[in-house]
């Protein structure tokens, strides 16, 4: 498969992801497109790995920082679910929107 | 076969991708969210990364989703009113969105006919980098310094979920 | 790599002491203490050569050391001490079954800015953002109870999500085009490769989304408002600092020819406007925190003149304005944790009740704006300087809108010294000055040597800048 598809999936999910960021007010869906945009720099990651393969027999390392962002990955996921579990319990509710109220 | 199982995937994938963004409650979204992670798993398997295929499978699919099923259950939230979008934020996303994806393309279109490498071929199903043991090999040689760190990071995250959720 | 390890390492006994101490013990700060000197020493002696940690295969393809690295790191630790001093009381206030674990928070926090200041690989560069804003986003909601921690929290915590997905982004352009994480072989990168320019793009713009200046600034005043007294106060020094350098960092790293000649346009554009919005947001600012929030992001635009320059002088500028903005801020910051809301009128005749606060507070808020004879004067010059000298036909024209708009922040930081000096309190106002809490014995004399420290370094600055040639 030539690389230029494997970009155009991955930066129509990162969009795609990058637009729910935008327009969803609940705060875990927001999160899981965090988690999708996330999901398409690996993919986009292992492909250039694999580029690096057919050109010059390297490209581990590509592999390995997919590794790392994954392992990342998990360590913000628990934060993240942390911190929005300690905001449903004070206001009862996970809409961004509705934060930005109780501020004004 | 290849060929056909990346176009099946990609689109299964970009399908998920707007089912995640546009459902309109939480479980529906993690729900596709997993099919996204599968199909991206299957493409991992394309590429012969068979090691990050099942970890995405594992960590992603099986741990991290999980996670999300627990917090949206345990929360229980279903208020119409959290589905209420404003329709000039998703104006003003979608627009800039589209934007952005014009000109990331446009971007690799003409880098495509700039440099040569652009045409390389992300080989399928060949070569054995993506083997647990060679990325285990690489990993505890030369990679072992950003390991640790990243047990310091994943204290550091526990220390802070810990103290966030308790009462 | 010593101060790395005996930051984590100290994390990790912090973190452990729970066990042994009482709650709200005050043997907690001077333990963080203890380890903060202990980072002092250890950091200075691997400066000198003397190194007890060296995985010597490994150090330097993640990590380079040089004498900037040292010197900055001796600052931040410096920092941080003065910071542990003016804040340890409210430190175990804010979280009283929590006190040991924000510490060890905050020593991760720092490990991750040393793995800022000497990373020399995309993905040390990647685990240091991490490290150091994963604890960050915990620390903003510390406050449980509170709905604005919890706010900033979030909202510091998604935005924060959001700009590492773009980094990460940026870092896989990169490796598509050049194939490899080190920073060095970029210096093989033409610029017709337009992935890795794309890619070098998205990094540059995730980075200053952590610093927060203008384009990417809207979540700064929300989450500094929101997040504790204690903790804004870190945010606004020491982390902002660090990721500046990290910039830095990573612009030195590259040749002039894989930077382009946009680079400086774009740098141009981000400089000004931050500093319009920056400072045009704080003229009608109701209380002086989200004030100190707004002008942290006039002060960042300054220190990002350093950016433009790129050269000697912008080095030495950079570390005097880290210096002085730092300590500044942490003075102000220190005096606002005596007051419970902190509007303007609240400074009302506070020359009259606490003399030697609004003292320290005029120093500080002087140097924010740039008075000679304070460190402000100082690193403000330097980097105008800098600026002027980095030649191109922008760069005069640059000088002159960034004197303009140090002249606007004086406006609303001349505000706060006409209320303490000039305003007399409204007779009603009996009860907000038993609002204010008078400063502890060590407080002010903790104060009274940053104080000096700021006037010293606005007759001095080469003091500290020799330190680079050592």
């Amino acid at each position: 498969m030539q690389i230029q598809y494997y970009l155009y999936l991955s930066f129509i999910l990162f969009g795609i992801g990058a637009l729910g960021v935008m327009i969803r007010r609940n705060a875990i869906i927001v999160f899981m497109c965090i988690e999708m945009m996330l999901n398409s720099v690996n993919l986009l990651l292992v492909a250039f790995s694999k580029v690096q393969y057919a050109l010059n027999a390297q490209g581990i390392d590509g592999q390995i920082f997919v590794f790392f962002v994954m392992v990342v990955a998990a360590a913000e996921v628990t934060v993240g679910l942390a911190i929005i579990v300690m905001c449903y319990r004070n206001t009862r509710s996970i809409d961004i929107g509705l934060m930005n109220r109780i501020k004004n | 076969m290849a060929t056909s199982l990346f176009w099946l995937f990609s689109a299964l994938a970009i399908f998920a991708a707007v089912m995640v963004v546009t459902s309109r409650l939480a479980i529906y979204s993690i729900l596709w969210l997993v099919v996204l992670f599968f199909t991206i798993s299957g493409h991992y398997i394309l590429m012969n990364a068979q090691f990050l295929a099942i970890v995405n499978i594992i960590v992603y699919a099986g741990a991290i989703m999980v996670l999300f099923l627990f917090v949206v259950m345990l929360m229980n939230v279903n208020d119409p009113n959290d589905n209420k979008k404003s329709i000039g934020l998703a104006i003003f996303g979608g627009l800039a969105t589209i934007l952005f994806l014009l000109s990331i393309l446009n971007i690799v279109f003409n880098a495509q006919h700039t440099t040569k490498e652009i045409n390389d071929l992300a080989t399928t199903s060949t070569g054995d980098i993506g083997l647990v043991q060679n990325l285990g090999m690489e990993l505890f040689k030369n990679y072992v310094l950003p390991f640790e760190i990243c047990g310091v990071l994943f204290l550091s995250a526990i220390i802070g979920a810990v103290t966030l959720g308790k009462r | 790599m010593n101060a790395i390890i005996i930051a984590s390492l100290g994390a990790i006994i912090l973190m452990l002491t729970n066990l042994f101490f009482r709650k709200r013990s005050k043997l907690l700060s001077v333990f963080a203490l203890l380890v903060v000197i202990l980072l002092i020493v250890f950091n200075t002696l691997e400066g000198q050569g003397l190194l007890f940690f060296y995985p010597a295969s490994l150090n330097s393809a993640f990590f380079q050391f040089s004498n900037f690295t040292y010197l900055f790191n001796n600052v931040l630790i410096l920092t941080f001490l003065i910071y542990i001093l003016l804040n340890k009381n409210y430190l175990l206030l804010i979280n009283p079954d929590h006190s040991a674990d924000i510490y060890a928070l905050l020593f991760f926090v720092m490990t991750g800015c040393f793995l800022l200041t000497s990373y020399n690989n995309l993905l040390s560069l990647f685990l240091g953002i991490e490290i150091m804003t994963i604890p960050l986003y915990v620390l903003a909601g510390m406050d449980k109870k509170n709905q604005k921690s919890n706010e900033a929290s979030l909202k510091y915590f998604l935005l924060g999500a959001f700009s590492t997905c773009i980094l990460l982004m940026g870092i896989t352009l990169l490796y598509g085009a050049t194939g490899s994480f080190a920073l060095n072989p970029f210096n093989t990168l033409n610029t017709t490769k337009l992935l890795g320019q794309v890619g070098m793009l998205f990094i540059f713009f995730a980075l200053l989304f952590k610093v927060g200046v203008a384009p990417f600034h809207f979540w700064v005043p929300d989450v500094y408002d929101g997040t504790p007294n204690v903790f804004t106060a870190f945010m606004a020094t020491i982390v902002k600092v660090v990721v500046i350098i990290a910039l830095l960092n990573f612009i030195n790293a590259l040749t002039p020819n894989c930077i382009g000649k946009s680079y400086k346009t774009i740098v141009l554009f981000v400089i000004i406007s931050t500093l319009a919005i920056g400072n045009f947001s704080a003229l009608s600012q109701p209380n002086v925190k989200r004030m100190m929030a707004y002008s942290s992001i006039a002060q960042a635009g300054f220190m990002l003149l350093a950016l433009y320059a790129l050269n000697d002088l912008a080095t030495q500028g950079i570390l005097i304005y880290a210096i002085v903005y730092s300590l500044s801020t942490l003075t102000i910051f220190a005096i606002l944790n005596k007051f419970s809301l902190a509007t303007f009128s609240d400074f009302n005749g506070l020359a009259k009740s606490q003399p030697l606060m609004a003292c320290f507070l005029t120093v500080a808020l002087l140097s924010l704006t740039g008075i000679p004879l304070t460190g402000g004067f100082f690193a403000k010059y330097y980097m105008l300087s800098a600026t002027f000298f980095s030649g191109g036909k922008y760069a005069l024209p640059l000088v002159i809108i960034c004197l303009i708009f140090a002249g606007i922040s004086a406006v609303y930081y001349l505000k706060v010294i006409q209320a303490m000096y000039f305003t007399t309190p409204p007779v009603t106002s009996d009860h907000a000055s038993i609002t204010i809490q008078p400063l502890a014995t060590l407080e002010k004399s903790i104060l009274l040597l940053v104080v000096i420290a700021i006037l010293f370094l606005g007759i001095f600055p080469s003091i500290v800048t020799q330190w680079l040639y050592f």
